[in-house]
């Protein structure tokens, strides 16, 4: 299971109406019958963070792993991948 | 000056001149060797000398190429081709360097013994250097400048945005041109911005590896998370710089680098490499620095890493809500195994640290507080299983008791903590359940209605055990307050007609007839479906016999017997209801003696499942328990009897119930037999095999029997709709986790548990049984080996022990097989 705010996409800070405005729209993006995974993987996530007290108990007894840093450098290299690179720099490249 | 020329003018004359430049070309000093070559060869031109005149200027051009410096390198390069080349090795050579420093429009001059392959590799590399180095193109070369230019542009199209304008670019390059590859790279490059991955490997792929432009994919294939044969230090530093430019840091590189140790379990070098990349990351940006930290120390915890743990807590921010990092360590000792460090010391710190922990409010600070009370205590049960599966043959009652003691104090403090915390009132209840303390468990259920008025479960525990004390009053209020909150549910209903029939009872004994009959109209009207059950009225018989109103009575008896094949059923709920609604004993006597007439005819399915379940079913009065134990006897020897019958599903489920209530294990076992003969997809019989292993002990369970049992019950229950599955799966799934809790093994943590008697895999690894070789699959040797080595951690002498199991009887497995070869 994937960190649910990763998958739900939003801050460990979020409000509970900014957390279901958040889940419905992307209910509404992957309906169950079209991408039935990636529905049952928002639901999972909206589930666990709805309920303050399963919140918190995630918050204090979870000890995350290497999933954190996948993430993490996903989003990274996603990040990067967006950003334009001078065609100098990308022709120094071919030096060996 | 003038002497040091002179020493050096000797030294020459005392040497052979060949020699000396050879001796120089050897040691890379080609400066040198080409000054040397060029004087000797002006004084005696030809022969061996010019040979090695002409690997001096080659190799000094090249030095120079490599130095960057170009304008050198062209000026020795027209010398050399002045001079004019007759050596093979340096010919071969000359058309590369000769594009390096942009005289490739002289070659002509020595083209004639190039072959057809020399022609296309040099084309190919004239091509990448017109793109990449478009000033060392000599101007000759219109054609080959003119493609690069339009490569150029492309990029630089790509670079602004301009997608349609670099594909205009690049319409003009055919697929055979020499700037092929440039135009699938730029058409990769159009996809990686785009983070079109097929696209980006459908174009990337074709690059050819020796190209300039497959040397710039790879570190983009890098950045995209598309895999690449090989990374070598050259790779990493064009990925730091692309990075640099990208993003003002190499980040990437230092997380890729980390992951890569937490992937190797590297942890010491994750501390390390993180204590060198920390300032990096937390310039770049604070919250990923804090997802790093929460990653590496996750990582650490959940590896049991202590040591490393406190290394990096030295060096790294505190995550908000671990403040002293209490958290972290506690949940690190919980996964050590190492480590006799108590996770409780730890909790307890970080008990204190929720206290003043601005991050959260107080509410939070509160519940989060009960949460981890209620972890504790859930720490303290699994011990105690763990010592009641302790193989080790020893008396573990202590430290049962403890951990219990433990576990109920935590649950006490979890509900003082966070009063408003409904799962932990009902974990705490769960547990007075499990250890048969009713009375604890109801004050915990109404302690929890005080502060959530409708909980439904609390409620309607509260009814059911109100109603298995025998106080009807109190368990119909609940059970009310529990229909109106859900009235459609079987459950609440049924619980509110059981109170229902426990206050006509109430009312009845105490002369309440009307009431009583208003009672019992009252559960009629909950389940009507039951209105005409035996139990019901056997009970509205017994009713009017004691209103005095026998033909009521009678005409009542007379209805439900034509309901059934044969009174039996009849007259024990007869007696029964007689007994707690206290008739006359002659009256009782009256029915019991039926009853047991009835007994004596042939056993039917239906009549064994009827009786079993109305004992089963039927909470008995507290004045009523010795007689109930009476008729259960006579009913195990009417059940004895049933050897012939053909048994219906709920009947046989009621026998087997019934008898496990009563704990009578050996007849029940013969009645799960048959009903996995007759109903193997019935999950419940398969369970009872588990539960009835379980009941062995550690040293006497069929480990493989058990687990087949239960997961054969886990799957089956899974599969079913009926209702009571439901609950069956939750204790299959308990039952299967007990079996690997009572193997050696699975002492997580045992090292603060038990002493080292009871540590066969923690400190003598190399003497334990495994856990992962069944006995089945080991040589009789080796368990006579490990069988002696047991008996002497426990004090025991073999031969008596042997002794002792040969009295037990036949062996039942392939193990016990076995094991009657050590005798």
């Amino acid at each position: 299971m994937r960190d649910p705010y990763q998958v739900l996409d939003v801050s460990a800070d979020v409000d509970d109406a900014a957390l279901r405005r958040r889940y419905l729209e992307l209910v509404r993006r992957y309906p169950p019958e079209r991408c039935p995974q990636q529905f049952a993987e928002v639901r999972e996530a909206y589930e666990q963070l709805r309920d303050p007290a399963r919140r918190l108990e995630r918050e204090l007894f979870k000890a995350g792993g290497c999933e954190i840093l996948d993430d993490v450098i996903a989003g990274m290299r996603s990040k990067l991948q967006e950003r334009r690179i001078a065609t100098e720099t990308l022709l120094s490249l071919a030096e060996r | 000056m003038a002497s040091k020329s002179r020493k050096r003018a000797k030294g020459r004359t005392n040497h052979d001149p060949v020699e000396q430049v050879k001796r120089s070309l050897d040691r890379g000093d080609y400066k040198q060797a080409l000054k040397d070559a060029r004087v000797w060869y002006r004084q005696s031109p030809g022969g061996e000398l010019r040979c090695y005149l002409e690997h001096a200027y080659m190799g000094r051009l090249q030095q120079l190429i490599r130095n960057g410096l170009t304008d050198d390198a062209r000026r020795i390069a027209g010398e050399l081709l002045d001079l004019g080349v007759t050596e093979t090795a340096v010919e071969s050579i000359l058309p590369d360097v000769l594009l390096a420093v942009g005289m490739l429009d002289r070659l002509p001059q020595a083209q004639g013994r190039l072959t057809d392959e020399d022609h296309r590799r040099l084309a190919v590399k004239a091509a990448d250097q017109a793109v990449v180095r478009p000033g060392n193109t000599p101007a000759s070369m219109k054609e080959l400048r003119g493609e690069a230019k339009r490569i150029r542009a492309a990029l630089e199209a790509v670079e602004r945005g301009d997608e349609a304008g670099a594909s205009d670019q690049l319409k003009e390059i055919s697929r055979q041109s020499v700037f092929a590859d440039w135009k699938y790279f730029i058409r990769g490059l159009m996809a990686y911005y785009r983070k079109d991955r097929s696209e980006m490997e459908a174009n990337w792929g074709r690059l050819a590896p020796d190209r300039a432009a497959a040397s710039i994919a790879a570190p983009l294939k890098i950045m995209a998370g598309m895999p690449v044969p090989e990374q070598g230090v050259a790779l990493r530093a064009k990925i730091a710089r692309l990075e640099a430019q990208a993003a003002g840091q190499s980040v990437l590189s230092s997380l890729i680098r980390l992951r890569q140790l937490l992937a190797d379990h590297n942890w010491a070098q994750v501390v390390k490499t993180f204590r060198v990349v920390r300032q990096t990351l937390r310039d770049f940006d604070v919250d990923l620095y804090q997802k790093v930290i929460d990653c590496l120390w996750g990582s650490l915890a959940r590896e049991g890493c202590l040591d490393e743990l406190v290394r990096f807590s030295r060096i790294a921010d505190p995550p908000a809500l671990d403040p002293r990092w209490n958290r972290a360590q506690a949940i690190a000792c919980e996964n050590s195994e190492y480590y006799d460090d108590d996770p409780r010391v730890y909790w307890q710190q970080y008990l204190d640290d929720l206290e003043t922990l601005p991050w959260l409010p107080v509410s939070q600070r509160n519940l989060a507080r009960g949460l981890i009370w209620l972890h504790l205590a859930e720490d303290d049960l699994e011990e105690a299983v763990r010592f009641r599966g302790c193989p080790c043959g020893r008396d573990h009652s202590e430290e049962v008791e403890l951990a219990m003691r433990n576990a109920e104090f935590c649950f006490r403090a979890c509900m003082r903590a966070a009063p408003d915390y409904a799962p932990g009132y009902m974990l705490a209840a769960r547990f007075y359940r499990e250890e048969q303390r009713p009375r604890e468990a109801a004050e915990v259920y109404a302690g929890l209605l005080e502060r959530v008025p409708d909980h439904l479960d609390a409620l309607t525990e509260l009814a059911d055990h109100h109603v298995r004390r025998g106080s009807a009053r109190q368990a119909l209020q609940y059970a009310i307050r529990a229909r109106d909150l859900k009235p459609l549910d079987k459950a609440t209903g049924e619980l509110l007609w059981t109170s229902q029939l426990g206050m006509a009872e109430e009312l009845g004994r105490a002369g309440d007839y009307d009431q009583a009959r208003e009672a019992l109209a009252a559960a009629d009207s909950v389940l009507p479906m039951r209105a005409a059950d035996c139990d019901v009225m056997a009970r509205k018989a017994v009713l009017e016999i004691k209103a005095n109103n026998p033909a009521g009575a009678r005409s009542l008896v007379e209805q439900a017997l034509e309901r059934l094949e044969e009174p039996t059923v009849l007259w024990l709920a007869m007696t029964l209801a007689a007994s707690r609604y206290q008739l006359k004993l002659e009256e009782v006597w009256l029915y019991e003696e039926r009853w047991r007439e009835a007994l004596r005819r042939r056993c039917r399915s239906s009549t064994a499942g009827g009786m079993c379940r109305l004992i089963v079913e039927t909470p008995p009065a507290p004045q009523a328990d010795a007689e109930l134990s009476k008729y259960a006897r006579d009913l195990w020897g009417y059940v004895k009897r049933c050897s012939r019958v053909k048994w219906n599903l709920e009947d046989l489920r009621a026998v087997c119930e019934f008898l496990g209530a009563y704990d009578q294990w050996s007849l029940l076992m013969k009645f799960v037999k048959k009903g996995i003969r007759r109903f193997p997809e019935v999950g419940y019989f398969h369970h009872l095999v588990g539960v009835e292993e379980i009941r062995k002990g550690p040293l006497r369970f069929n480990r493989k029997r058990t687990i087949d049992a239960f997961q054969r019950a886990i799957l089956l229950a899974s599969a079913s709709s009926d209702p009571r599955d439901r609950r069956l799966l939750e204790e299959a799934r308990k039952g299967l986790s007990v079996v690997t809790g009572m193997l050696p093994g699975v002492h997580s943590r045992t090292s603060r548990n038990c002493d080292p008697v009871c540590h066969w895999d923690d400190d003598d690894d190399d003497e334990a049984p495994s856990d992962g070789v069944p006995f089945a699959d080991m040589t009789v040797e080796a368990i006579r080996e490990l069988f002696e080595q047991t008996c002497a951690r426990l004090g025991l002498d073999p031969e008596q022990v042997i002794d002792e199991l040969n009295k037990r009887g036949p062996a039942r497995t392939g193990a016990t097989a076995k094991t009657k070869g050590l005798v």
